[in-house]
Parts: C-alpha cells; structure tokens; sequence
C-alpha cells in the first residue's frame, strides 16, 4: 500500500509538472509560436471534418439500404459501418500511439532528466504518459465523434444510438492508446534499425506510402462507385455490401465497440474491462519495460553504413547542398517526405484525377479535366512540399552555418535545390502521367506543369522566408520544431484548394454561360496567372531585404 | 598594459579589432553589449571573461557573424565584417557553446563539409584532420554520426572544424565545456601553439584556471561593458 502511495505521488508531481509546462507551450508568445498557423490548421481540420462526415452520411444512408444475403436490416448494416470505422480508428490511434510513446520515452531531453530523479519508474510512464493519452484520446475522440455522428445522420438512427456512443468516444481511444503504448520498444528498435540504413529507410518509406496509397485509391474507388448506387441499387453494389458485412465480423475490436454502440450490455462489459485491463498492462509493461529501458540508454543512435572513406572535395555551394540532403535524408521524416514527393504524387494525382473525373464527366458531360487535376496536383503538392517549412528554421544549425564564409543566397539557394527538386520533378512526372494516360492533353499538360512549378517554388520561397523571421527555435534544438511549419504548409494547402475550386467552378459556369472555347481559355489562364502572383509575391517576400533578414534570423529569442 | 589601438593600419595588423560594438536583441530594453572596443593582436591569446548575461556570447556572436550588430565596427585581419563579412569570416574559425554541429552527417563529413566551403586541399584537410583528431582521441569515431557522440565528442568535433583551415583567428565560445581533463589540456596547448605561430586566440570563458593557464589578457564585462580595468583590459599571466 505504501509503495502504491509512492507511485501516485511521484505520478502526480510529473503529471503537475507536465501540466504547467503544456499550459505554458500553448499560450506562448504569439511571435513564436504561430497562432495564425494553428488557426489555419484549426480551420482546415473542421472543413475536411465537415466533408468527410458528409460523405459518409451519405456513403452510410446508401449502405443502410442496401440488400445483405436477401434481407433488409438498417440496424445490422449501421453496426457493420461503425465496426469497419472504430476499427480504422483504432488501428490509426494505435498506431499513432506507439509511435509517440516511442518518440516521448527515448527521444525526448525531459525523459532523460526525469528518468535520472528517484522517482520509480511506473510512477515515471504514468506522469509522463498521461498528457500523451489526453491528447492522443482527444484526437482520436473527436475523429469518433465525427464518425459516429455521420454515422447516425446517415441511418436515421435514434437517440439510443448516440447515447451508447459516449462511452465509446472515451474507451475506444483509450483501449488503441494502450495497446498502441505495448509497442513503443519495438518501433523504437524499427526506428533505430531504419535510420542506420537509409537505402533500406527508403524502401520502407516508399512500401508504406505505395500501400497507403492503393488503400486510398481503393477507397476513392470504392466512394466513387458507391455514387453510382442511390437510386440504382445494381448486383455489384450488393455485392461489395455483402463482403463489407462479412469482413467486419473479423474486424476486432471495432465490432465490440459497433456492439456497445447498438446497446449490447455485455459488450459494453467487456469493453469496459478489456479498456481497464489494457491499461494496467501499459502501465506494468511502461515500468518494467520502456522506462527502464530509456534510462539504460539500451538504445544510442545509429552508427552510419559509410565508413573510413572521406567525401570528395566539393566547391563550396556543391557541399552546402550536400549537407542539406543528406539532412534531409537522413531524417526519417525527411526521407518519408521526399520518397512521399518524388515517387507517389504521380500515383496519387492520377488515381483521384481517374477516380473523380467519371462521376464528374456523366454529371456535366463536359471535359473538366484540367480542373479536377490541378485541384487534385496542387493540393498534393501543397501539402508534400511542407518539408521546405522545417528548412529555413533559424535553429542551432542554421546559426552555425551563418559564421560560415557563404552569401545568404548560396544558403538559400542550396536549400532549395534540396527541398525543390523533389517537388518540381514531382510535378513535371505527374503532368506527364497524366498526358500519356490520356487524361489532359500536351497544352494542358504544360500548363499543369508550370503551374505546379511555379507555386512549389512560391510555397518554399514563402517558408524560407518564413521561417528566417521566426523566433530561434531552441538554443539546443538541432531541427526546429512542428510550430514553424504550419502556417507555410496551410496557407499553400489553402492557395491550392482556392485555385481549384475556383477554376473547376469558373469553368463551368463560364462553360454553360460563354461557351467551351472561353472556359478552357479560362482554365488555363486563371491558375497561370495565381501562379505567377504567388511566385512574385513570395520571391519578394523572401528575397526583398534578404541580406537584412538572413542576418537578423534567430535573433528573437537568443 | 598594452595599447588600444585605432586606425586602418592598426586594423590591418591586428588579428581583430572591435570599435563601439553595440548590440540589442529584439523585445528587451537593454543593451546586451554597449559600445565595448578592443583589439586582439597577433600572437596573444585573450580571455573574454564575466558572469552569466554579461555579453560574452553576444560579442562573439556578432565578431564571428553569428549575430548582426546594431552599430559598430569588427574588423577581422584588416576585413571588415560588413554585408554577408564572407572575406572576414575566411579568416576566422568558431567554436560555439551549444555543439551545434550536424547530427545527421558523421564527423568526417561534418568536417569535409567545412573544409569545402573554405576551399582547403584534400591533403590538407587529411593531414589536419589525422593531426587533430590523434590529439583529441577522435581516430575511430569519426564515421560515427554526430547524432551518437556525447557533449564532449562533439565539442572536440566543433574544435577540429574550427581548425580544418587554419584561421588566423580562432575564436572559442566556452571551449573547456564537457571536455574531460586530457583533452582540456590538449586545447590549452593548442591555443598556445596558435598564438605563438603567429595567429591569434579569443576566447570566452567562466574557467578561472584556464584563464590563468592560458591568456595574455583578460577582457572582463558586465552588464556589455568593459569593466576591468578602465580602457578594457588587464593584464594577466602569460
């Protein structure tokens, strides 16, 4: 009993300790953490939140009318939906979990200092845990919540539905955070295993995301063929419903939890218990294990492939870029982020630019299809080129390379190269794909291209930018932080969206209302002239007084 | 007690010379350094002393480039560090406090990649390097990544980058930090070596012991002045 005494009180000093400092992290100056950046995020999060539970009330008012084995039954086609949903769910919030505690327990400089005091080291998981799972749980809950509420809206479902759904919205993220924290050794032991072995990082980088991305072009497929059912129930769509049934049978723990959402007592029981059970294993596993294992340092860094063998000499702005990718590369997210750009956007524009393009063709029986691939090419590009976010960040590093005898635009200019590169070629291999596939012609082709290139460029120019005008970032932080890198990366995601929306609108009212040859003239003009605009204002932005800026970056907090 | 010197000439013959440097960061009312001068001669060996906050780093960021100064002048080896001060930084070589040297390249590249943006031979830069990293114990680790050292490694890595060129002023921000007592002493020869080749040292510093060991003269500042003795230095040892 005492000794129980002891882990509570040393679990809630860290658990106060923590507190103060997350309180202190969110309400730090506005010049240094990006308040308009996480205002942004805030805002892109609720408008994806908004569509995607539209589509999937829709998706789940056409799938609760579909015909399972000869039998109409709404109720078992929701607690099917909610079981392929809640298990998505959980594999995701596991997932993100592991990779967390993993990240929290052996990289992070507050561990180690904590893990050094006499404290035990139960008492050490559980303080250092518990604002890990408030977020984790969060999150996950409110993608729940969204789900679930879809879900409800889709099928008509009564108030029973959503009352049985609250307790699921706290234990189903906890039950993934838990299990997800069982693993945090193993993908620690992966992590260290991949960053000795870039070649072999890669590989992985670019199976995961290959996989990730045929799951989505599945997805798409599946959600574009599911547009075709309303109204025209057809053998194929009974079909997919009828495997959709059987697989979520297997679908543990989701159809436990789909159980507690349709009022079954016994699976809220056991719910209930597994949730509690897990998280006693998390905590015996986190003390004996995981903590244990990050005081003993059992895992160091990663010795390098290359050995005994110097670099050959290079010309000064040759080894600025060399430095900037191996950085790169050498960073899993760095690799991840690159692999991301230069090999799947090809992939992953063609797909939804196939997928969206036969719906959209039989609505407006009309060619849209520069439109639909610029939204689809710009958004992508947006969002992969957020590497170029973190590079100009004014951290340890970047002071270093400022006492170096080299010009701020041989800094620059090597950065992007780097982060460029990736992104551009990205852009002129998908503006190719598409062509050889027949989706756009060569004018068009181009046009998508130049467009590509030009906002890729005005985003990094932008974040560069950007980031030389923050705050320093950590007088020891040797790679930034996520706090530099949301404003870029949302306000292209945000050009992105705009510039397709809008073509894809303006050219069809202007289709309908002037004729084809003005919306096409239309189509190519609007997104070449946005591109251009954001490319001068960006290169303004970054080069304007660049001497001054690049002099000045880092100063704010030193 | 050594003479301040001012004028061009004096520029050109000093290793450095600091005139009315002025520094203030951004949201703070006081000068973190307020209008110090000194100079630095070749073949001395200068201590930058003075409690936490005094403007030590301050100085020696904005002498080496690190920092933009409000006002003033640097010169370093008769360059003035002005715009981009590419031509006064060629002839410096720093060390910082905070080992921020890059984790994601082993030591060898780190310091190949310094060497290539001085321009220094391949031979050179093997023979300096073989020479410097005997001294410090660095032989086998040097296709490590920087990631895997400890503070102490990196610190001796931060030294052997520092030198890959030969600068004729080699500045050190808190060099004796983390480095175990052998390999302080090695630096300590090290800085006595530089300067009596005819370059020249300035270093910044809390170690009572290493400035009696190792300066001629002692700059001390509080508050971004120079306190001791009036005209900025003291004489000490050497």
């Amino acid at each position: 009993m005492r000794r129980l005494r002891e882990v509570a009180r040393g679990a809630a000093i860290l658990v106060r300790h923590g507190t103060a400092s997350e309180l202190r992290a969110f309400g730090r100056a506005p010049g240094e953490c990006g308040i308009p950046g996480k205002v942004c995020s805030a805002a892109l999060a609720l408008f994806a939140a908004a569509v995607v539970g539209m589509l999937l009330s829709k998706f789940a008012a056409m799938y609760s009318a579909a015909e399972v084995s000869g039998e109409f039954d709404p109720t078992a086609r929701r607690e099917e939906l909610c079981a392929l949903l809640f298990f998505a769910v959980f594999l995701a919030g596991a997932a993100d979990a592991a990779c967390a505690t993993a990240e929290r327990f052996f990289r992070s400089e507050r561990v180690r200092l904590i893990a050094a005091l006499p404290l035990s080291p139960v008492s050490v998981y559980i303080g250092e845990s518990m604002w890990l799972w408030v977020r984790k749980g969060v999150s996950s809950a409110c993608a729940l919540a969204v789900a679930a509420a879809a879900v409800g809206v889709g099928t008509s479902a009564d108030e029973s539905f959503y009352f049985s759904a609250l307790p699921v919205l706290f234990l189903l993220p906890s039950a993934a955070y838990f299990t997800g924290s069982l693993f945090a050794l193993p993908v620690r032991a992966v992590a260290r295993f991949l960053s000795s072995r870039p070649l072999v990082a890669l590989l992985f980088a670019v199976a995961v995301s290959f996989a990730a991305c045929a799951l989505y072009a599945v997805v798409l497929s599946a959600a574009a063929d599911a547009s075709v059912w309303e109204g025209y129930p057809s053998s194929s769509a009974a079909g997919a419903a009828e495997e959709l049934a059987e697989a979520s049978r297997f679908l543990f723990p989701g159809s436990l939890f789909a159980a507690v959402t349709e009022g079954d007592g016994g699976a809220a029981a056991a719910a209930v218990c597994g949730t509690a059970a897990l998280c006693l294993l998390s905590c015996a596993v986190g003390g004996l294990v995981t903590v244990p294992a990050a005081q003993g340092r059992l895992f160091g860094q990663g010795e390098s492939g290359k050995r005994g063998r110097a670099p050959s000499p290079l010309p000064a702005f040759a080894a600025l870029v060399r430095r900037e990718a191996l950085s790169a590369l050498r960073s899993p997210q760095g690799a991840f982020g690159w692999v991301t750009v230069a090999a799947l956007m090809p992939f992953a524009v063609y797909c939804c630019t196939d997928v969206f393009l036969k719906p959209v063709r039989s609505m407006l029986a009309a060619d849209v299809a520069l439109p639909v691939a610029m939204f689809f090419g710009m958004t992508f590009l947006a969002l992969a080129n957020s590497s170029c976010a973190q590079a100009c960040l004014p951290d340890a590093e970047f002071m270093t390379i400022k006492t170096l005898p080299l010009g701020c635009r041989e800094v620059v200019w090597a950065k992007a190269a780097v982060h460029l590169l990736p992104s551009v070629a990205a852009v002129a291999a998908s503006a190719v794909t598409l062509w050889c596939t027949g989706k756009l012609n060569a004018a068009d082709a181009a046009v998508f291209g130049a467009v590509g290139a030009c906002l890729a460029s005005a985003q990094a120019f932008f974040a560069f930018g950007w980031g030389m005008r923050r705050g320093r970032v950590g007088k020891h932080s040797k790679k930034g932080g996520e706090c530099g890198a949301a404003l870029p990366v949302a306000a292209g995601v945000l050009v992105a969206l705009a510039l397709g929306v809008a073509t894809f609108l303006g050219g069809i009212y202007l289709r309908f209302s002037e004729g084809e040859e003005i919306a096409r003239v239309f189509e190519r003009a609007l997104p070449l002239a946005v591109a251009a605009v954001s490319l001068a204002a960006a290169s303004l932005y970054l080069f304007g007084r660049l001497d001054r800026t690049y002099a000045r970056a880092g100063e704010a907090s030193v | 007690m050594k003479n301040f010197c001012s004028g061009a000439a004096a520029a050109a013959e000093d290793a450095l010379v600091v005139r009315e440097l002025k520094k203030r960061y951004p949201h703070t009312e006081e000068h973190a350094v307020n209008g110090i001068s000194f100079r630095v001669a070749r073949g001395e060996v200068v201590g930058l002393t003075g409690r936490n906050g005094a403007g030590k780093s301050t100085t020696l960021g904005c002498v080496t480039g690190r920092l933009a100064k409000d006002s003033g002048e640097v010169y370093v080896c008769g360059e003035a560090l002005v715009g981009d001060g590419r031509a006064a930084k060629r002839r410096l070589g720093f060390v910082t406090d905070d080992h921020a040297v890059f984790d994601r390249m082993t030591g060898r590249e780190y310091i190949s990649f310094i060497a290539d943006v001085f321009g220094v031979g391949r031979e050179e830069r093997e023979a300096r390097v073989a020479e410097y990293a005997a001294l410090f114990k660095m032989t086998g680790r040097l296709d490590s990544p920087v990631g895997s050292y400890s503070h102490g490694m990196k610190q001796k890595l931060c030294i052997m980058g520092s030198l890959v060129h030969s600068p004729e002023l080699w500045i050190l921000d808190e060099p004796m930090l983390g480095l175990d007592a052998e390999a302080a002493d090695a630096l300590c020869e090290l800085m006595h070596r530089w300067a009596a080749e005819g370059r020249a040292v300035l270093f910044a510093t809390h170690d009572a012991r290493a400035v009696e060991r190792v300066c001629d003269r002692v700059i001390t500042l509080e508050k971004g002045r120079i306190v001791l003795p009036s005209g900025g230095e003291r004489v000490c040892g050497g």
